[in-house]
């Protein structure tokens, strides 16, 4: 056994680029299975800490809903069992006016406060403020305020000083109680321009005129209560209020789907290239030790002993790169969650890595079984070998004709085109993965047969070109497994980028797309909005007109058929197209009009197809007003919400929605104006009432950079495999030479100069590179229009955009990543000893 | 007339490890136009590293070939290759034929590495195919071939740009008595009727007795070489 393992290392610690590679692979598979397994941990942890931050310790939040009488009501002063806390909260916008000198370019005098009061004592309990300072011996009543430190620093206050602050319109002073480290509710958002600061609960409720009233409360429970009984009994105190926990694990759930699927498509592509790469290797090296294992089983090694050999190695590899994985994914995941830590909307998050048994004990399994997995097919050709032929070493390359191939291709892609289109709903996803997942395996099996046509086609080219080194080169390509394994590896990993790249573009064009149909400047909400908001607004200089938007966001269940309507807006048939693109199946306006005529609904496309919704199919809606059955009457094309949203009239918009205000108003500037400028006099005139919004550029670059946030991840991840797989061409381009050694010195002992022996490696690179581009491009788009399909399951319908620039991309990368990996080959091949390569068997 | 192939004072020394090993000895033979040579010699004597050394696959530590009346040594790579390509013809002991390629292409490479065009030699081609009787077998790769039908595709190989001398390097060391006799049979009809100088490698009496003459080579020298015996 000692010797086994002596020799086992022995050849692992001679051939190190090869190991290397191996064990690169296997690392890289493992670290993002590691990755893409924690992240959903670390980004849960990640999120919560955020909501935690907000919310505290509560377990449960009591709040007004759309069906509440009123924005606020009066705690119960019984007491609830299983409820350790029911902190109660009440919270008002207002403004501090900036000195002048901090005005920023004379846009924005004033910073937005959050004023939240709270019972201190109830406060540190919930979500304990950490003070940096704080007066002592005095009550927190009246008009005592807590700052954050940041605040604090940046305007020059200390406990004990006085600040004036704008609320409703008056100016109220102030004194600083205490200045508070940026955590809990201080957390600091860099991109919100909107600061915190707690005042007594009282004190924030006599300036609404709500005294003894909260807006939301905060329960915490007991250690040993039971959430749902808790939450049932305060729901019978507070029964036309909302008591919910902070978030549920199915929110979570929804929101890191987005992020997760994706990750593991790509570990399961960075997997396919290392099982093909081990495998491809570990027929050279299976071949390679044919004399050894021939010796072996002479001198009475058992099957068994001489498969432990080279299963040993597989082995070594596996554990090596299971460890290295591990170690390597913790770096990967604490780079994915620090991309995705920095939120455009709500700003940085902190955050922790978040791993257990499960994730390290699954990378280093996979790394470990992937390397045995892949070697074993090899590895048992050399098994079933007699031993006469190892020893006599008549055992022949694998140069036999796959004919089986071709059909199985045909086959394998003829169902793997299928499967995402015929599809139950229910099953469309693992479906649509598996199809996209089966054509791209088409596409590899038929690798030998499109490398054949290609030269059947282009010979007469490549003699054009190169003279008769160009018709050697291409005879020299013909069924040559290492040039076909490597046109593979590039063929995967052009096909990733080429599909990661394309969908990252596809969503750019989509986001533009959405936001063109925006056909104003400014999106604001004003707080209670009536008639006389709109005509203020419209009364801003530069301000050319406005559409007040009605838009439910909040989820709607509709009853029959089942389904959540995410986006449901109620439209102003007149105006409505000035400030929207309408692309409905037929007229616009007719569709528009009809819908103003009763309780008729136009339906997104892509809810159309996920409900299989016809014209006059009738759905009932479970509405703030009750349940309200709307006939469909058209359709229409909007990716609003995912394509989950819905248009009624404005008229039984108010009717059923029962909210009298518009959500917010779309602006449009006149010609020439500064979108910018014009917010900022919105942001003036309604300072007092709270206002939100912006520029719809700076929306659109918000949303950009969200995007960017988790292609970048993902584009990381193709650029990986692309890497591997430039590993593998190279170690592949290496073995070929080795292997042709003899017939390049055959070709030289008959008259081939240097240069012409450097000029065919080149040809037959410059042919496997375009080859390899070529196919690469072959499998981006068959992945492409299976994608789709899979991101429409995952509830994200996004058309996809072809750049024809990426084609030539990848045709040039597999030509440029071809031509450099065989400089070696070729310089070697120019100065290869003929009498040494050909003169030993 | 000149000699085919002239040696003066050759000499070839190869280093095994850092111990310097002296092959061939101020080696002088003359080989005549239309010979057929036989060098004849011990394992390790340098019999193969001599005809290596005059077919220009490697280079001599001192001394002089000529092939003709062209010395070898003061050859550029260009030069060399453009030589191998048209003056000479090697055929191996284990045929060395280019795994992937069919028999024509096989037979074809030396022209098609001199840039000619592949048309331009049907006609050549198809009498070579005949004169080794591989006319069912043109389009078949080397592995799909017998030994010996390896071997006379090597030989066609040599043939194909119709050089002067035919350089063999044990032809038949690897096949067997009747296949043996079938390719000494072919060499000495291409001696015999195309008139090309052949010079083989062989330990074999038997087979050195399809030549003419023989070279005895001994520890790096010329230990005898022979008269010109009857056939």
């Amino acid at each position: 056994m000692g010797i086994i393992i002596k020799y086992i290392l022995k050849n692992i610690w001679e051939k190190k680029f090869r190991t290397f590679l191996i064990v690169i692979s296997v690392t890289c598979s493992a670290a993002l299975f590691f990755a893409s397994s924690g992240i959903s941990g670390t980004l849960t942890a990640m999120y919560e800490d955020q909501l935690r931050m907000a919310s505290g310790n509560a377990d449960l939040i009591i709040r007004a809903n759309e069906r509440s009488p009123s924005s606020t009501f009066r705690l119960d002063p019984g007491e609830v069992s299983g409820a350790a806390l029911v902190a109660g909260e009440i919270s008002m916008g207002a403004s501090y006016r900036l000195p002048d000198a901090n005005g920023r370019g004379g846009q924005t005098d004033s910073r937005r406060l959050h004023l939240r009061g709270f019972h201190l004592d109830e406060l540190q309990e919930l979500n304990p403020v950490m003070f940096s300072e704080v007066g002592t011996g005095r009550e927190f009543a009246g008009n005592w305020i807590i700052l954050s430190r940041i605040f604090a620093e940046e305007e020059g206050y200390k406990t004990g000083d006085s600040i004036d602050i704008e609320i409703n319109g008056a100016s109220r002073r102030f004194s600083v109680w205490g200045i508070a480290y940026p955590t809990g509710l201080f957390r600091d958002s860099p991109q919100s321009e909107q600061l915190t600061a707690v005042i007594p609960r009282e004190t924030v409720a006599s300036y609404q005129g709500l005294r003894g009233q909260v807006s939301r409360a905060y329960v915490v429970l007991e250690p040993e209560a039971e959430e749902a009984e808790v939450q049932q009994a305060l729901q019978q105190i507070y029964r036309r209020y909302e008591v919910e926990p902070p978030f549920t694990q199915a929110d979570l759930s929804a929101m890191l789907g987005v992020i997760v699927m994706p990750l593991y498509l790509m570990t399961s592509m960075v997997l396919m290239i290392s099982i093909f790469i081990i495998y491809s290797t570990f027929k050279v090296i299976t071949v390679e030790r044919l004399p050894v294992i021939g010796t072996f089983r002479s001198i009475g090694a058992t099957r068994r002993m001489t498969d432990w050999v080279l299963m040993g190695e597989s082995l070594a590899y596996g554990l090596l790169g299971g460890v290295l994985g591990n170690a390597a994914g913790i770096g990967v995941l604490y780079l994915i969650a620090s991309i995705l830590a920095t939120d455009p909307w709500s700003g940085q998050m902190d955050f922790s890595i978040e791993f257990g048994v499960f994730q390290m004990a699954g990378a280093f399994f996979l790394a470990v079984g992937v390397s045995l997995i892949s070697s074993w097919i090899p590895i048992r050709r050399v098994s079933k070998t007699p031993i006469k032929e190892l020893v006599l070493n008549l055992v022949e390359g694998s140069s036999r004709k796959k004919n089986w191939k071709t059909p199985a291709a045909i086959l394998i892609g003829v169902t793997g085109w299928i499967l995402p289109r015929v599809a139950p709903h229910d099953w469309s996803l693992p479906l649509s993965i598996l199809g996209v997942f089966m054509t791209m395996t088409a596409v590899i099996f038929a690798i030998p047969l499109i490398t054949n046509v290609f030269l059947k086609v282009f010979e007469g080219l490549l003699g054009v070109l190169f003279g008769n080194l160009g018709i050697l080169a291409a005879k020299n390509l013909k069924d040559n497994t290492n040039i076909l394994n490597n046109i593979t590896l590039l063929t995967i990993g052009i096909s990733v980028l080429l599909m990661i790249n394309t969908i990252s573009y596809s969503v750019g064009i989509e986001v533009l797309n959405a936001y063109r149909d925006w056909k104003f400047d400014i999106m604001v909400s004003v707080y209670q909005a009536d008639r006389s908001v709109e005509q203020s607004l419209r009364a801003i200089p530069g301000v050319n007109g406005t559409y007040a938007a009605r838009e439910y966001r909040t989820a709607i269940q509709v009853k029959d058929p089942d389904y959540t309507l995410r986006h449901l807006q109620g439209v102003n048939p007149a105006s409505y197209q000035e400030y929207m693109a309408f692309r409905p199946d037929g007229d616009p306006q007719k569709l528009l009009e009809k819908l103003s005529r009763g309780r008729y609904i136009i339906v997104a496309d892509m809810m159309r197809h996920i409900l299989q919704l016809e014209v006059g199919d009738r759905i009932i809606m479970d509405l703030p007003s009750g349940l309200q059955t709307y006939e469909v009457i058209g359709f229409y094309d909007s990716l609003m919400m995912n394509g989950s949203n819905a248009m009624i009239d404005e008229r039984y918009y108010r009717l059923d929605l029962q909210e009298p205000y518009p959500e917010r108003f779309y602006v449009r500037v006149d010609e020439g104006a500064d979108p910018n400028a014009v917010m900022a006099d919105i942001r003036s005139r309604f300072r007092q009432r709270g206002v939100w919004g912006d520029t719809i550029k700076n929306f659109e670059a918000m949303n950009d950079e969200y995007n960017n946030q988790i292609f970048t991840i993902l584009k990381a991840f193709s650029v990986l495999a692309m890497i591997i797989g430039i590993f593998g061409v190279f170690n592949n381009y290496i073995i070929s030479f080795i292997q042709r050694k003899r017939s390049l010195a055959v070709m030289k002992s008959v008259g081939m100069s240097k240069f012409q022996s450097a000029a065919m490696i080149m040809a037959e690179a410059l042919t496997g590179g375009c080859i390899a581009g070529l196919t690469g491009i072959l499998g981006g788009i068959t992945i492409l229009t299976g994608i789709p399909y899979i991101l429409e399951a995952g509830g994200i319908p996004i058309n996809i955009h072809f750049a024809t620039n990426y084609f030539g991309i990848a045709l040039a990368g597999g030509v440029i990543i071809a031509l450099t990996a065989s400089l070696s080959p070729a310089l070697r091949g120019s100065k290869l000893n003929v009498v040494d390569a050909i003169k030993y068997e | 007339m000149p000699a085919a192939i002239k040696t003066e004072d050759l000499c070839k020394n190869y280093h095994l490890g850092k111990v310097p090993v002296e092959v061939l000895k101020e080696i002088n033979v003359n080989i005549q136009q239309g010979e057929f040579v036989t060098i004849m010699g011990p394992s390790g004597s340098g019999k193969s590293t001599l005809l290596y050394l005059m077919g220009g696959l490697d280079q001599p530590t001192a001394g002089k070939i000529y092939l003709g009346d062209m010395e070898l040594s003061g050859l550029t790579d260009k030069e060399q290759s453009i030589m191998r390509r048209r003056k000479v013809g090697f055929v191996f002991q284990f045929y060395n034929l280019v795994p992937n390629l069919t028999v024509e292409d096989n037979i074809m490479l030396p022209v098609l590495l001199d840039g000619k065009k592949p048309r331009h030699y049907r006609e050549a081609l198809q009498e070579i195919i005949q004169i080794v009787e591989l006319e069912d077998r043109r389009k078949h790769t080397p592995r799909e071939l017998s030994g010996g039908q390896q071997q006379r595709v090597a030989i066609a190989r040599a043939l194909i740009n119709e050089p002067d001398i035919i350089l063999a390097d044990e032809p038949t060391g690897n096949l067997d008595s009747r296949t043996t006799k079938e390719v000494m049979q072919l060499l000495r009809r291409i001696n015999q009727e195309k008139g090309k100088t052949v010079v083989q490698v062989s330990h074999s009496l038997e087979t050195a007795e399809y030549g003419n003459r023989i070279i005895q080579v001994r520890d790096g020298k010329v230990w005898n070489e022979g008269d010109e015996h009857e056939q």
